[in-house]
This record gives C-alpha cells, structure tokens and sequence, in this order.
C-alpha cells in the first residue's frame, strides 16, 4: 500500500500541477454532454447519455495518463517493485479522473435531462462508482499496451471500447432503473453484474499488466 | 586467475541474441564485468550498445542467451533491480517536480528513509537546486540530478547510456568525477560512449559493439587499429 500510496501521490501531484488530463476529459464530458442535450433531452436518454459521455471521456483520460508517463516508465520498470502495483496505482488514479469528471458533468446532465439525478444521487453513486472502477481498470491495461504506439489516441477506443461494452450495457441498465424510481433491490441484477465485472476486469488486468509493458 | 579467491562477476553475459521482429540487433554477445570494473561499451549508433544495456538493466528478455547479475542465477528480478542503478538517454525524472520532490519519490521506491535525499542533495551538489522544477534546468543539471537518482540507493551496478551527450566540458567533468567516485566505493560502472577518450579519462576499460557483437576487453589506449576502422564503417552503413 505504501508504494501505491506514493505513486498516486506524485500522479495527482503532477495533475494538480498540469492538470492536463482532467480537463481534457472534464472539457469533452461537457462537449458530449451539450450535444447530446441539444439531440434529444428527454429523462430517459440521461443514462445513455451519462454513460456515453463516461466512456468517451475515459479513454481520452486514460491514453494522456500513459503518454505522460511514457518517458518516465523505465525508471518505474527498474524499480524493485511488483508491477501489479504499477497498474494497481494508475488505475486508482484514472478512476479519481473519472470520479472527478462524473461529479462535474452532473449538474449539466441534470439540467439538460432530468432532475430526478438530484434526488436520486446517492443511489445514483453506486453504478457510478462501479461502472468506473471496470473502467479504469480496462483502460489503465491498455493504455498500458499502446503507450509506446504512434496513434494511441485513435488505438484506445478501438480496443477498449469493445471489451467494457457489456460493463457500460450493465451501467446503463442500473442508471436506468434508479432514475426510473426503482428501489436497489429492484436492480440487484445489474449491480452484481457490475460488480463481477470489476472483479473479472482489476483481476485480470492486474495478472496481465506485467506482459503488456515488457518489451 | 589461481590461488586466491574467486573472481566475483558483476555481470556474465553469454551468447545474447536480441532480435526485433525476426531482425537480429545482437547476434551472440558474450560479455563478462568483473565486480568493481568500469567498462565502456563503443559503438556506432544503431549498433545494438543501447539494446544491450536494457538488458543488462533486467528492462528487456533475451531472444536467445543468458545474462548472470552478481553470480546469483537463481536471485528474484525485483532483487537484482534493488541492487542496479540505470542512467538511460533521455532523463526519467518527473519536469513539474522539484529536485528534492524528484529525489524524494524515486528514493520512495526504494524504501529509502528521508534523510538519504537530504544527503544525496549534498553528496551530488544539487542543494542549490532542491527546489527548482526539473523543467527549468539545464541538460548538464538536469543529467546531474538523473545520476543522482540512479545512485541515491547505492547500487553495486550502474548502467549508463551515452551519459555524455549534450554536456558541456564543466558538467562533464563533474559527471567523470562521480562515476570515478562510485567506482573507487566498489560500484560496477557500465557505460555507451561515442568517446574512447572520455573512457580512458575514466580509467575504463574498452569493448566495441561491431556486427551485433563484442570485441575483446581491452584498455581504452590499446584500441587497435582494425577494430577502430570496422567501428567507422558500421557507422557509415
């Protein structure tokens, strides 16, 4: 814990300073959020919409966390660390990016969609969280995987878009349902399924970060 | 060598052959650093000297071959990279951080308590620069503080690739006056250099990368004159 503690310190120590990579995801989230407002604003396209914007914002985010990282990857590599804790440290960081994203776009999903978001935010935070952790983590992996590639950005979304689409499906659903009014239980479902997607998605990712960023 | 003890070997590398997308960059490099030896590797560029040293550095696997670091064959990675100390090309250091914030984080990874960074600051001259981002520093300075990284957790083994590139005659100097200063407390030095006198100013000994793989070692004022013009006209292909 100590290691990952004092890697994600010196991320968003680097990112308060940049701040390169949450306003990048926190100015296409608004972007998103906008058009997608002005297309159709109805209640039952938020959580579409939310999540859309989630995604896309992601894998923006998520590419500059590597790219920035890139030259300065070696000196990580070299360290006598468990390269779990590598991964386990930037997927922390790209989910707090996400996290960051989430809470500032709401108000405008709020707005432009439905107001029921106000009242049904703590709810509302459980899909959030969840579908953000499976996001990281897939995210982070791949990320990890194209740093050294010359158009990563068009690359992320190719190949990770793919892979957590049952995971925003699922996020989706359960937005959905407590926007609806539904009681959590009713949405049990969805929230497991979530759930097991971030356990399948950080175990794995985890297992497998050592190969992606061997030469 | 008979009688006395055994020779310790920092490094033993034999029959290394790295190749990239079925292209052979190192075709067969044997290679033995004694512990406590400095040795420059000379090339020309492209010739493999950067492949060699990542491996060397635990950063890459071998297509074919082996590499021994201190005659542990059987230690753990994570054991042998606590005990080796990288100064690569570009620098690894973090620009918006500070020196001292720079130093305090790599020092981090290395369980290393606080009062090591506080006397690396001064070991290696970069008080003045403790609280300047890296951003704003020159590429002597900034080389500087790279060295000081790889050797803030006094490593038996450091690795450098063309560590003198792009510095002037003072920053250069200094850079000599460390390395020889690590290497009299018992620290392998392993280095690329472009220069066989810069590595005979280091008291090094001389090995040239030619076709994928190693000459002879040899003192860096023995270089003969064959293997001088293979070197130059590798570089010319």
């Amino acid at each position: 814990m100590r290691v990952v503690r004092l890697l994600v310190g010196k991320d968003l120590r680097l990112e308060w300073r940049g701040r390169e990579i949450v306003s990048a995801m926190g100015l296409l989230a608004l972007l998103l959020a906008i058009v997608l407002g002005a297309t159709r604003s109805g209640p039952e396209a938020a959580p579409a919409a939310m999540w859309v914007t989630y995604a896309f914002g992601a894998t923006l985010g998520f590419t500059r966390t590597f790219t920035l990282e890139r030259d300065h990857l070696t000196a990580l590599l070299l360290a006598p660390l468990d390269r779990g804790l590598i991964f386990a440290a930037k997927a922390l960081t790209n989910w707090l990016g996400l996290v960051v994203v989430q809470v500032i776009s709401l108000p405008l999903f709020g707005a432009l969609f439905t107001e029921t978001i106000w009242t049904r935010l703590p709810a509302l935070a459980i899909p959030m969280l969840l579908g953000g952790v499976g996001l990281a983590a897939v995210g982070t992996l791949f990320g990890g995987l194209i740093v050294q590639a010359r158009l990563r950005e068009a690359l992320l979304p190719i190949l990770m878009l793919p892979v957590v689409l049952p995971l925003v499906i699922a996020a989706v659903g359960a937005t959905t349902g407590i926007l609806d009014g539904l009681p959590l239980w009713a949405i049990g479902a969805q929230l497991q399924l979530l759930l097991v997607f971030d356990i399948i998605f950080v175990t794995a990712s985890f297992l497998l970060f050592e190969y992606v960023v061997e030469e | 060598m008979s009688g006395g003890a055994p020779e310790r070997w920092a490094v033993e590398v034999r029959g290394l052959v790295k190749a990239f997308d079925h292209r052979p960059v190192l075709r067969g490099v044997d290679l033995r650093v004694r512990a406590g030896e400095t040795l420059a590797v000379l090339g020309a560029n492209g010739s493999g000297k950067t492949t060699l040293l990542r491996l060397i550095a635990t950063l890459s696997s071998p297509t074919r071959g082996s590499v021994t670091w201190f005659g542990e064959p059987s230690a753990p990675l994570p054991e042998i990279r606590r005990r080796i100390g990288l100064v690569p090309h570009e620098s690894l250091l973090y620009d918006a951080l500070t020196v001292e914030e720079n130093l305090k984080f790599f020092g981090g990874l290395y369980d290393l308590a606080p009062e090591r960074v506080e006397s690396a600051l001064d070991e290696y001259g970069l008080r003045p620069l403790a609280l300047r981002r890296v951003r704003v520093l020159s590429r002597g300075q900034r080389q500087q503080v790279n060295l000081a990284r790889a050797l803030l957790h006094d490593p038996e083994l450091l690795i450098l690739d063309e560590p003198y590139t792009g510095l002037d005659v003072g920053a250069a100097d200094r850079l000599t006056a460390t390395l020889r200063a690590s290497a009299a407390r018992g620290c392998t030095v392993i280095l690329t250099t472009h220069d066989p006198d810069g590595a005979g100013a280091l008291g090094a000994d001389v090995t040239v990368m030619l076709d994928g793989r190693l000459t002879e070692i040899m003192p860096a004022a023995g270089l003969d004159a064959a293997i001088l013009a293979a070197w130059f006209r590798e570089g010319r292909r």
